[in-house]
């Protein structure tokens, strides 16, 4: 539906020459063996075709048959050799491709994941049929590159030996086959930027064709509640449109090309026929004949068929893939550490006039946010949904820098931490709880290797996660992170950061899918760890229980305590009222005034969009 | 019906000129070593040029009739694949954002994409199985019409090589199991890692999550080159099954040859055959490509075999907008989500819907605008049954607007102007004030013409474009399902407000969780359990505990939108 196509470039060759030139430097050893090899599975083409005439002349038509099997056994034993010599290429190939897959895969993880942790990279970024399609890609590089390495350096030898073979045995002939082919090469040549461009062109016809789909099934509710079903069919159904003409032309394209198989391999065959009696006349043997017409049809004709059905395809796939790969693996260097480095000292945190905006003319998600917290604090981030509380968590932990203002941990601006100091002083710990594949020792230590086993059983006892641990077969257990459910996923990430040495903790909805009971078990267990602990509240129980709350609107943000935030501003008070459970909230007997107000029923028909003004934060 | 004839004349016409362009040059190539036999024989036999024209003509047949080829296979393929993607993509377009066979969207972009073109090259599969095979036994044939010990000698040979490959292909698929596996450690630990991406950053830990996704490579490398090796020995098998084949033919010729059976021609034509007979094996590449064709059939078959509704075709007549819903009933994996379901909303009036989060609101609301058709029972607005109903009339009729609006077209403006007819760029811009989103849309960087995809627009500022698309327009039901979940109280109370004011005597059904939003409602439907519990007042509900019990700990965001199935 979004109709931004942008025109990818239409030539995409350079990604895949660098591609093809930065292998072949890299495994220059196994290239040159393989170039060897391929030399010497085409070598014995050069004599087949002596063989083959010798075996009719001498022997067959002569009536010899010990030199007609002399002949047939020289031919088989160079069919054999070159067999054996194409067997010999495989290791050599494989040297240079796999290494080159693995590279590539490096690369593209890389790329991926420096770019997925990057500042201002999406949070929600990631996508199952992308990294499906960047893995098909590598494996497109990998297949394509071993195909062209094999082809076209086969086609080149095996023509060169057709050529050199009918040399040795009519030299009268050579210009009968050399000549068709020089012009099949040339007009493969000329063909070749126009099935390039119109083989990319349909390429691009099918992947507006996906994203057109993409699209409207993505938004097919809003379109059918819309009524602009029939606009948006006519879309998609022109995107189909468009990838059936880019398709016929591409067909166009192939049949052409099939004039250079009638040019390079059928035009010799006929004019080594017609050309046979005068050839005849001046002493060439029916051997003769029959070993030129057997380069002509068993070796010239596959070879040229190759070369006009199957490089070009995977030339384009190759180029294609590697394009899309140089672009997967790119990514921003990491940035430099501020000189001199600071450490911060404590979990104190200081933010001054904090303002971030996700671009230049985007509302605000914080402006001129000034909060104050002590090593030791506890406090609760509240909010409706979406109002920038997991930003904030960003902003507090350095992960984004802020528009305007700055962020001050344990004396030191964040700005002044080098990374890996600020990785120790402070631990996030997101909604999604990243738990990997690996031992539970190797989950729960991630961010203090080397923990004494005897701390880490502490503290999964004191989280209440022993009983999964022994379920997965200790520390040295294995963990598989779909065998988890979300709860216990979460206790493991708990885990980790309680058990890290950072000053500061914030945790980001982190205890969602517990149960009150685990929940407040968690809390009390980073009650008892030092430090200062940020919780982004999605329950009004940890709001309750927390030293200050800061509350966010989407516009304005309050500091105090939940008794006062709840006297003083009644956006806190409905929010608290709607998570009130009934048993001591507003509607019953809630202490603020303005909480009943707004969230009793009773006093709801107010139908005012005006609302009380609340004081800002100091 | 001259109508249908004429497009099945249009539909075989290249799977015709496929099939006879096929068979044309399969003939060409059986007579080719013939010919080339004839005109060798002539010119030795110093009998002059003359057979070089029937040799002359076989190539030209060839040559044309496989250019001919070249084109009609691959326009046929395409022509049967976009015929199944405009298929599709009409059934999915009708089957409505609510089919009863849910499809992820990826799966579904992946049938129409990759599925419908797989499904496109059964036709030139099965025409090149059969000219492949009907080539290979015309060829064993000419072998043996030239002499009967040629294509015995043929028939001794390649099926001990045809063995030999076949168990190679076996280890082959074998090793590429493995192979495949160990590709897809990578891709998942990948997947997982870019889902805890935040953990990662925060931790610093970039480095050694590289290190451990590509831990698998190590496997995947070791399985990599065991395919290669297994490639080797199938090149080994066939580099030896084709020349041995060739040299049993050749000797039986060569030894036909000094008897004179067999003229030096014949000997070229027996070495043609043998080569053409080989091809044969060919055939087990057109049948994996046929299995494969078929697999894409069958993905595809079974998103068209789903039934889909018929297409309304009364027209509305006017009416104030009263909206009954009777007995509906919709299953979801069995169990029924809402069950004999009885709901009225009458003409003019604010409803808000209220229930805990997995009851069954959204689905509710989309029954109630006809988005979903139930799996029982009957919703009627001002009298008539909506399923009944033109899509174009019912559209016009309702209005929705999400809590995860999808905004489509290229601009900003062109998402507050969808409709069935569009609306004016002036109501879209007063929409967008009322909506509360004309402010940050202005402040965008082309206004209201931003490229939607430019357009770098939170969660809270889509709601409220997705709002304003809704009130752009007149209606006669308006649906806000969770519309305003994302926008603070403040922000939410004037949107109300100005809905009050535009769509005042508007029927409305709100979907909330919010107490405030409930008490502003002229009544509020309860949903539990899959019934309507209770339509009353909020206030008066709010006595029951269990009532209350709703608004607990809904400060999460509940999936809003299709939260509800």
């Amino acid at each position: 539906m979004a109709r931004t196509t942008v025109p990818a470039p239409l030539t995409t060759s350079g990604a895949a020459l660098h591609l093809v030139r930065g292998t072949l430097a890299h495994s220059r050893a196994a290239v040159l063996r393989l170039a060897w090899w391929t030399l010497v599975s085409a070598a014995p083409a050069l004599v087949s075709g002596k063989a083959l005439a010798l075996a009719v002349d001498e022997g067959f038509l002569a009536h010899r048959p010990r030199t007609a099997a002399l002949g047939l056994a020289v031919f088989a034993l160079c069919t054999l050799g070159g067999a054996w010599a194409s067997r010999q290429t495989y290791p050599w190939l494989a040297e240079i491709v796999e290494p080159l897959r693995d590279r590539l895969l490096g690369d593209v993880v890389t790329g991926t994941l420096r770019r997925a942790v990057g500042r201002g990279a999406r949070r929600d970024g990631f996508d199952a049929v992308a990294v499906a399609q960047l893995t098909r890609q590598v494996e497109a590089v990998r297949d394509a590159l071993a195909g062209q390495l094999m082809l076209v350096w086969q086609f080149v030898l095996t023509v060169g030996a057709v050529v050199v073979g009918t040399a040795f045995i009519a030299p009268a002939a050579v210009p009968l086959v050399a000549v068709p082919l020089v012009l099949a090469l040339g007009v493969f040549a000329v063909l070749a930027p126009a099935t390039v461009r119109r083989q990319h062109a349909a390429f691009q016809a099918e992947e507006t064709l996906a994203r057109e789909t993409v699209a409207i099934v993505g938004a097919l509710r809003d379109i059918v509640a819309t009524g602009t079903h029939d606009r948006a069919e006519r879309e998609v159904l022109d995107a189909v449109r468009a990838q059936l003409r880019a398709s016929r032309k591409l067909a166009t394209v192939a049949a052409v090309r099939r004039v250079i198989v009638a040019l390079g391999a059928h035009s010799p065959l006929l004019l080594v026929v017609l050309a046979a009696p005068g050839l005849v006349d001046r002493g060439m043997t029916p051997g003769d004949v029959v070993g030129v017409l057997s380069y002509v049809l068993s070796t010239l004709e596959p070879a040229v068929r190759l070369l006009v059905q199957g490089v070009g395809a995977s030339w384009l796939r190759l180029s294609v893939a590697a394009e899309r790969l140089a672009g997967a693996a790119h990514h921003p260097g990491p940035p430099e550490d501020p000189d001199p480095a600071l450490r911060p000292a404590d979990g104190s945190v200081v933010l001054s006039d904090v303002t971030f905006a996700y671009g230049p003319d985007a509302e605000p998600v914080l402006d001129g946010l000034d909060l104050s917290l002590a090593h030791g604090d506890h406090l609760a981030v509240v909010g409706p949904s979406g109002v920038g509380k997991s930003t904030t968590a960003d902003l507090l932990t350095g992960i984004l820098p802020p528009d305007r203002g700055r962020v001050v941990l344990g004396g030191v601006p964040l700005d002044r931490v080098a990374r890996d100091d600020l990785s120790r002083a402070r631990a996030l710990l997101p909604q999604n709880p990243y738990v990997f594949a690996g031992t539970v020792r190797e989950n729960l230590c991630q961010l203090a290797p080397g923990t004494p086993d005897e701390v880490v059983a502490r503290t999964v006892e004191e989280l209440g996660l022993g009983r999964v641990v022994r379920r997965l077969g200790g520390l040295d257990g294995l963990v598989d992170p779909a065998g988890l459910s979300s709860g216990e996923r979460q206790l493991v990430a708990l885990a980790r950061v309680h058990l890290s040495p950072a000053a500061l903790v914030v945790l980001d909805e982190a205890t969602r899918h517990l149960d009150a009971e685990a929940e407040q078990r968690v809390e009390e267990a980073f009650r008892r760890r030092p430090g200062t602990v940020v919780t982004l509240a999605h329950r009004l129980a940890l709001a309750r229980r927390a030293d200050k709350v800061l509350l966010l609107d989407g516009r304005r943000a309050w500091v105090g305590t939940h008794d006062a935030l709840l006297a003083q501003v009644p956006f806190y008070a409905d929010l608290v009222g709607i998570w009130n459970t009934g048993t001591a909230g507003p509607g019953d007997d809630g202490p603020g005034a303005g909480g009943n107000r707004l969230s009793s029923p009773d006093a709801a028909s107010d139908r005012s969009s005006s609302r009380p003004s609340a004081d800002r934060a100091p | 019906m001259r109508h249908g004839l004429t497009t099945t004349v249009l539909r075989l016409w290249w799977p015709t000129a496929l099939v006879l362009s096929v068979a044309a040059g399969s003939l060409a190539a059986l007579l080719l070593p013939a010919a080339v036999s004839r005109a060798v024989d002539r010119a030795l036999s110093g009998g002059g040029g003359a057979e070089v024209v029937p040799l002359a003509a076989v190539v030209a047949l060839l040559t044309v009739a496989e250019a001919v080829a070249q084109y009609a296979g691959p326009r046929a393929t395409a022509e049967t694949t976009a015929r199944l993607r405009a298929a599709l993509v009409r059934h999915i377009m009708a089957g409505g954002p609510h089919p009863a066979r849910q499809t992820a969207t990826g799966d579904l972009v992946a049938r129409l994409t990759a599925g419908t073109a797989e499904a496109g090259l059964a036709g030139q599969a099965i025409v090149y199985a059969v000219a492949q095979l009907a080539m290979a036994t015309g060829a064993v044939v000419a072998l043996g019409l030239l002499a009967p010990e040629l294509a015995a000698a043929f028939l001794v040979t390649a099926p001990a090589g045809w063995l030999l490959l076949r168990r190679q292909l076996r280890r082959t698929v074998r090793r590429g199991t493995g192979y495949q596996s160990a590709q897809a450690a990578v891709a998942a630990r990948l997947l997982d890692a870019l889902a805890g991406s935040r953990t990662i950053a925060a931790a610093g830990t970039v480095e050694q999550e590289i290190e451990r996704v590509l831990r698998p490579v190590a496997e995947l490398s070791r399985h990599g080159r065991a395919l290669w090796d297994s490639q080797r020995r199938v090149a080994w098998s066939t580099g030896l099954l084709a020349p041995a084949t060739q040299i049993t033919v050749l000797a039986v010729a060569g030894h036909e040859l000094s008897t004179g059976a067999l003229s030096t021609g014949e000997l070229i034509a027996a070495l043609g055959y043998t080569a053409l007979g080989l091809g044969g094996f060919g055939t087990a590449q057109s049948l994996l490509d046929l299995a494969r064709a078929r697999a894409g059939q069958a993905r595809v078959s079974e998103v068209l075999e789903a039934p889909r509704a018929p297409v309304g075709l009364r027209g509305l007549p006017p009416g104030p907008g009263r909206v009954e819903i009777r007995e509906v009933t919709v299953r979801r994996s069995g169990r029924a989500v809402l069950d004999r379901l009885e709901l009225v909303l009458p003409a003019g009036t604010c409803t808000a819907l209220v229930g805990s989060s997995g009851s069954g609101r959204s689905l509710l609301a989309a029954v109630a605008g006809g988005l979903l058709v139930p799996d029982g029972g009957l919703v009627l607005l001002d009298g008539v049954p909506l399923d009944e109903i033109r899509p174009a009339d019912l559209r016009t009729a309702v209005s929705y607007a999400f809590g995860d609006p999808a905004l489509t077209g290229a601009t900003v403006l062109d998402a507050l102007t969808a409709a069935v007819k569009p609306v004016s760029a002036a109501d879209a811009r007063r929409a967008a004030r009322a909506a509360q989103a004309d402010t940050f849309v202005r402040r965008l960087p082309a206004g209201y013409d931003t490229p939607l995809a430019d357009a770098p627009l939170s969660g809270g500022q889509r709601q409220r474009v997705g709002l304003a698309r809704a009130l752009a327009r007149d209606c006669r039901l308006l649906v806000l399902d969770d519309a305003t979940s994302s926008l603070d109280t403040a922000t939410e109370a004037a949107v109300l407000h100005a809905v009050d004011v535009s769509h005042g005597d508007r029927t409305r059904l709100i979907v909330t969780h919010r107490t405030s939003t409930a008490a502003r409602a002229d009544a509020v439907a309860w949903l539990d359990e899959g019934r309507i519990r209770a339509v009353a007042p909020h206030h008066e509900l709010w006595r029951t505990p269990a009532y209350r019990r709703i608004f607990t700990g809904t400060g999460d965001p509940d999936g809003p939108g299709r939260s509800g199935d």
